[in-house]
């Protein structure tokens, strides 16, 4: 079973992907807030496939550090949206079984071309800070 | 240019590696052993070649993993012969449908057991597939509805507390009820399951 964590300040917001989530996908989708202690999200953030997070920029939130998960070797896409600059910020994980070694040179080359290449710098390149809308 | 470490010991992975992407006019390719790095660079390309032997010397993916650049983190693990490939990249303005996109596109190439099995050619053709659906995806021209239900349910929220607490006057509390009462209405058309109405006594009480 695909698993889903959403993390938001407000509950109202958590719900609402949450739902817009399970009715377009059908996920498990386990709804979270920042205000659950950290302690929680340790236990639970390891298992999660797919972590969204919603920064609403209004409180000093308990700031998830994004990058944890993604240093196991576990499928893994984490979204953060801010609501304040209205972007997100999309981190995926993911492996290869048995590549040959030609594919770590073509991966290089697709990633420059998709993302780092001159036509998409205004969508998708960095630095990321420097993107937000003010 | 576009810099790219290779992180790894002599070796003729390493050396093929750097020759394959040397060929790249626009990657500046630097080549340096775990010792040798400084962990102060940024890189926007990091390939790490993981020793089962020099354990002892494995860098902290955290060193390097920069959490406000568009960057690409490739692991060889000579151990397990596999890759493993951490991408983070940034959405300007993106639709609502964009994130339910990239949901379902993630779960459905690397989250089924499938994409163990049948090994490293599907694999990646699974992922280039899913990079061309995200670059059409990424077209600014088609971004004409930016997060909007979140950002009205963000709306919706701060009506919904400003009228609790009574900070408004009659006037502007019996019009942020209205785009409240608008918006829960736009909820339920959407979510029919998951969202339930207050009464209008408590839209006249402000009470939940």
């Amino acid at each position: 079973m695909i698993r889903a964590m959403v993390m938001a300040n407000n509950s109202i917001l958590v719900d609402t992907v949450a739902s817009i989530l399970a009715q377009e996908i059908g996920l498990d989708v386990l709804q979270l807030t920042y205000r659950e202690p950290r302690s929680k999200y340790a236990a639970i953030r390891d298992h999660r496939s797919i972590v969204i997070q919603i920064d609403d920029g209004d409180v000093e939130n308990e700031s998830f550090a994004v990058m944890d998960p993604v240093r196991n070797d576990v499928p893994l896409l984490v979204l953060k949206i801010s609501l304040k600059s209205r972007n997100i910020h999309i981190i995926t994980s993911c492996q290869l079984v048995h590549p040959e070694t030609e594919q770590v040179a073509d991966l290089v080359r697709d990633f420059r071309r998709t993302y780092l290449g001159r036509g998409n710098e205004v969508i998708v390149t960095g630095p990321i800070s420097q993107k937000e809308i003010p | 240019m576009i810099r790219v470490l290779v992180l790894a010991n002599q070796s003729l992975l390493e050396g093929f590696i750097v020759s394959a992407l040397s060929q790249e006019t626009d990657l500046d390719v630097v080549s340096l052993s775990h010792l040798e790095l400084d962990r102060a660079d940024r890189y926007s390309i990091v390939i790490i070649v993981d020793e089962v032997e020099r354990e002892k010397e494995a860098v902290d993916l955290g060193d390097l993993i920069r959490d406000d650049i568009t960057q690409l983190i490739i692991r060889v693990s000579l151990t397990s012969r596999n890759i493993y490939v951490n991408e983070s990249y940034q959405l300007i303005n993106p639709q609502m449908e964009q994130m339910v996109s990239l949901v379902r596109d993630f779960s459905r190439e690397h989250l089924t057991k499938n994409v163990e099995e049948d090994g490293d050619t599907s694999s990646q053709k699974k992922m280039r597939q899913t990079r061309q659906v995200q670059t059409q995806q990424h077209n600014p021209q088609q971004m004409l509805d930016p997060l909007g239900p979140l950002f009205a349910l963000k709306q919706a929220i701060n009506f919904h507390n400003r009228a609790i607490s009574n900070e408004t006057g009659p006037s502007e509390k019996g019009i942020s009820m209205f785009f409240y009462s608008f918006f829960l209405q736009y909820l339920r058309l959407k979510n029919p399951r998951n969202v339930t109405l207050p009464t209008w006594q408590e839209y006249s009480t402000g009470n939940d």
